[in-house]
């Protein structure tokens, strides 16, 4: 169950991301993606069986919210996690140089 | 002399011997212990840089085990770095700009991505697009902590001037 705080981050994690203000990067694991905020928190999005996860931990490494796609009914750790795999992958900069004409 | 005289005397040689041993061995327990602490005052006057440099040794290792495939010292490695970015973050939290915090941050947790892959159990059957990917975020991660050691030793010689 989300609470409000959990809601809020989740919207401006959202909307930071498609904004282009969170510098997710891949990382070594399949279709993971990390990106650190603050100087302090750092935060993973991936996906497992049972759907996109985010996990944001502190400096000391440890797990503050961990937060499944079921746990939202609007998605938005899915498209998160979407948004993420499009700028640490460079997507749009792929498409860009194949679809460009000769 | 009687035999029993020649026995006293070198009983008496002997626990004389005994003793010099006793003081050698507590002289050198001493010096033991003195240079086992000066070696914790060291560790805890290790400052920033330093404790980033560590961290940046430790990934150009984990680079080399990882072209090894020597999956066990690719974790215990970036146990260490891991630790030693906690360090940095933690001991000195006014240390680094945010940007270079960050940067420290996402390198941890690169580099916890690379052991959790290197304790998966079909680790000595990845492929070579994923070892290339593992050998990609490594190089990542050692980008990360060379930024955030370069800002570091910047401010060193900046507090030194």
């Amino acid at each position: 169950m989300l609470s409000g705080k959990d809601s809020q981050f989740l919207t401006y994690l959202s909307t930071a991301t498609d904004a282009g203000r969170i510098p997710w990067q891949p990382t070594a694991a399949d279709d993971q993606f990390t990106a650190s905020l603050r100087g302090k928190y750092n935060v993973v999005v991936g996906t497992s069986r049972e759907g996109a996860w985010l996990r944001m931990s502190n400096e000391q490494d440890q797990v503050m919210l961990f937060i499944t796609n079921m746990d939202d009914p609007t998605d938005r750790v899915e498209r998160i996690l979407n948004a993420a795999r499009r700028i640490a992958l460079n997507v749009d900069t792929a498409i860009d140089e194949i679809i460009q004409e000769e | 002399m009687t035999q029993f005289d020649w026995w006293t005397i070198v009983g008496s040689l002997a626990s004389l011997d005994g003793f010099g041993l006793g003081l050698y061995v507590l002289h050198v327990a001493k010096d033991a212990r003195r240079a086992a602490r000066e070696a914790r005052v060291l560790a805890r006057k290790r400052n920033l840089a330093e404790e980033l440099e560590q961290a940046r040794k430790n990934i150009e290792l984990v680079g080399d085990y990882l072209n090894k495939k020597e999956w066990l010292a690719v974790r215990i490695r970036a146990q260490e770095i891991m630790t030693s970015c906690r360090e940095s973050l933690t001991r000195w939290p006014d240390g680094l700009s945010e940007i270079r915090k960050n940067d420290v941050l996402s390198a941890s947790s690169l580099v916890h991505s690379i052991a959790d892959e290197a304790a998966a159990p079909d680790v000595s059957e990845f492929k070579l697009a994923k070892l290339k990917r593992l050998s990609n975020t490594q190089l990542q991660a050692a980008e990360l902590l060379s930024g955030a050691l370069g800002e570091a030793r910047n401010r060193v010689e900046e507090e030194g001037e």
